[in-house]
């Protein structure tokens, strides 16, 4: 039951990107084509999962002990980054389809918020205990993995909608300052209003 | 390579500058962190605000009587008394949804010689769109419009419908039955 | 520095190179916070802090900083400053940082501030490098907070928490609302952009048409003048 709510709030209520504004400048930028946007999208699940496993026993059972969590932005942000780097070498040595689907994006998520904010978000137990109604202490790391796995479905979910959207959208003839940005902004903004009956959901 | 054209490499030096840096912000973060720290009474103070808004202080923590501070359905973390004369305090409700506790502050007023409660809200509740602020937003507004009639029969203080209001309920139950034992 | 190159700057950090409207930098604080003026103002006022001290830091360490690791050495001093703010309004501004939440320690990975970084900071002098990361974080200030305005004003009829009027379309307090304002603003500052660049070419012209029959006019004098001076 708990993974049940965990992956709905993750996907849908919490959605990364037509609800918190997380990774606003991927969206835009990697969702002319259907196929750049899965990739974009499928990658950023990658890394996202890859990080809540790292980061979450870090700040938990390092950093908190230690009593150093106000280094937590420094230390998160150099292990996504150190992460991003191996595991674009693990990719391109063992598994070269892969790398050629989605190594090109790697790079990019570095500097993605959604990664970080990932991060700082299941990191943070108390509040995620208060989110999904659990008794105290039990959200454990396998929850922060399936949040953030499915946190980056979501993201590739809303990635993959625009793009679908927008090789319709991008050909119509219009005004030609509405053309571009202003269009895409406005597409994302009624499926913003799709995602938000989402929080209307009632446990 | 030997030792000596190691400490001439570009390596080493890249080495020498990142340490350099982390050590350097290391030091500042740990000496603000030491300077801003902010005190146990501060929270206690931030946590009256949000309840009572601006103006009102403490007037002291009372000890909490051991004996009536716990049963089954919820603890009592915290009672503070208010320059204004009102009680509030701090329960955590058990029971909740999936088992889970859900902390409230419960502020009682005295009227006509017993405590009432006046407002109900939810500890650390952040406003985000997360299921959460749906569930406290209709389990919340039940207990407000409540409050002004309440009676002091823990019983009927309400029936929440959803699971996380059990939890409530049973944090502002555990109030006020902890009230009645210190009248 | 002189005062020239200080305009120059000026205009550059605030209107020409707006980053929020001119480059779409740092899109996601701006989508999310700019739900009220506060959150805005706050938001914003934090970036131009953090702006100023890293562009200031990095720029006197650009010849010590090696090239191959400037950029995690970038990070590392950028991560530094917002964890001072993330302190700072946690000891003296607990609501602000409770509203802006996540979106604190996510300046580090704002492109506005690692830009500047990059592209200025680490090529010229400290104070110019300070001079840049106070415009540009003005630019981001005024942006983030005129979004804020339109938005507060519309999805909850106040300005800075002080009620206006009853009226208040929720749609615009939402993420749906700040899409849609966001791509309405950039629309609106790319014509209004357009219109006055069309108004500088204009003048620009007339200026070099007035330039070159001025220059046909004195190298019609020339001679004469020359003339002049070998009489004298």
């Amino acid at each position: 039951m708990t993974a049940f709510l965990i992956i709905i709030v993750a996907a849908f209520i919490n959605n990364a990107v037509l609800v918190q504004c997380y990774g606003i400048c991927p969206f835009l930028g990697v969702s002319k084509k259907m196929g750049n946007a899965l990739g974009m999208g499928l990658a950023v699940t990658l890394v996202m999962a890859i990080t809540c496993l790292v980061t979450f026993p870090i700040y938990n059972y390092v950093l908190i002990p230690l009593g150093i969590e106000y280094l937590e932005i420094i230390v998160f942000i150099f292990v996504i980054a150190a992460l991003v780097q191996m595991l674009e070498k693990v990719i391109k040595k063992f598994m070269p389809p892969l790398y050629n689907a989605m190594g090109i994006y790697l790079p990019l998520i570095t500097t993605n918020c959604a990664v970080l904010g990932v991060a700082e978000t299941v990191m943070d137990t108390t509040a995620m205990e208060t989110i999904f109604h659990l008794a105290e202490g039990s959200f454990h790391v396998g929850h922060a993995v399936l949040y953030g796995i499915f946190l980056g479905l979501g993201f590739t979910l809303a990635i993959c909608l625009m793009a679908g959207l927008r090789e319709k959208v991008d050909n119509l003839e219009m005004n030609k300052h509405l053309k571009g940005f202003t269009i895409t902004m406005a597409t994302a903004s009624f499926m913003a209003m799709a995602f938000y009956v989402f929080a209307l959901v009632q446990i | 390579m030997t030792v000596k054209q190691f400490l001439q490499s570009k390596i080493f030096k890249c080495i020498i500058v990142l340490l350099c840096i982390a050590l350097v912000s290391g030091g500042l973060l740990a000496i603000l962190n030491d300077l801003w720290a902010v005190s146990p009474e501060e929270l206690i103070q931030r946590g009256i605000k949000s309840v009572c808004g601006d103006g009102v202080n403490l007037e002291k923590v009372c000890d909490i009587n051991k004996d009536y501070a716990s049963t089954n359905d919820g603890t009592v973390q915290q009672v503070l008394l208010l320059d204004t004369g009102d009680y509030l305090v701090k329960a955590q409700g058990k029971h909740g949804f999936q088992e889970g506790n859900v902390s409230c502050y419960i502020l009682f007023h005295l009227e006509d010689s017993v405590y009432k409660v006046q407002k109900v809200s939810i500890a650390d509740y952040s406003s985000s769109q997360t299921l959460m602020s749906k569930i406290t937003d209709s389990g919340l507004a039940k207990f407000i419009g409540l409050s002004s009639e309440a009676t002091m029969k823990p019983s009927e203080i309400a029936t929440g419908a959803s699971y996380s209001s059990t939890a409530i309920k049973n944090a502002v139950n555990v109030a006020i039955a902890y009230m009645q034992t210190m009248n | 520095m002189t005062g020239q190159k200080f305009k120059e700057i000026a205009k550059n950090g605030v209107l020409v190179n707006n980053p929020t409207f001119r480059l779409v930098l740092g899109t996601c604080p701006t989508l999310a916070i700019s739900s009220s003026v506060f959150n805005s103002l706050g938001m914003g006022l934090a970036v131009t802090f953090i702006l100023i001290c890293s562009n200031a830091i990095i720029s006197a360490l650009r010849k010590v900083i090696p090239n191959e690791v400037r950029i995690p050495a970038f990070i590392l001093i950028i991560a530094t400053f917002v964890t001072v703010v993330r302190m700072f309004l946690y000891k003296y501004v607990p609501a602000l940082y409770t509203s802006l939440g996540v979106f604190l320690p996510l300046i580090v990975v704002n492109c506005i501030i690692l830009g500047r970084a990059e592209s200025f900071a680490s090529k010229n002098p400290v104070l110019d490098s300070a001079a840049d990361g106070l415009f540009t974080g003005l630019g981001f200030t005024l942006a983030i907070t005129l979004m804020g305005l339109i938005r507060e004003v519309l999805g909850a009829g106040s300005i800075l928490g002080y009620k206006l009027w009853d009226f208040s379309i929720d749609f615009f307090g939402n993420t749906a609302g700040a899409f849609l304002v966001y791509g309405l603003m950039i629309a609106g500052f790319n014509a209004l952009y357009e219109k006055f660049e069309n108004k500088r070419k204009r003048k620009n012209y007339i200026e070099e048409m007035q330039a070159s029959s001025l220059a046909i006019q004195a190298k019609e004098n020339e001679p004469a003048s020359n003339a002049d001076v070998k009489e004298a």
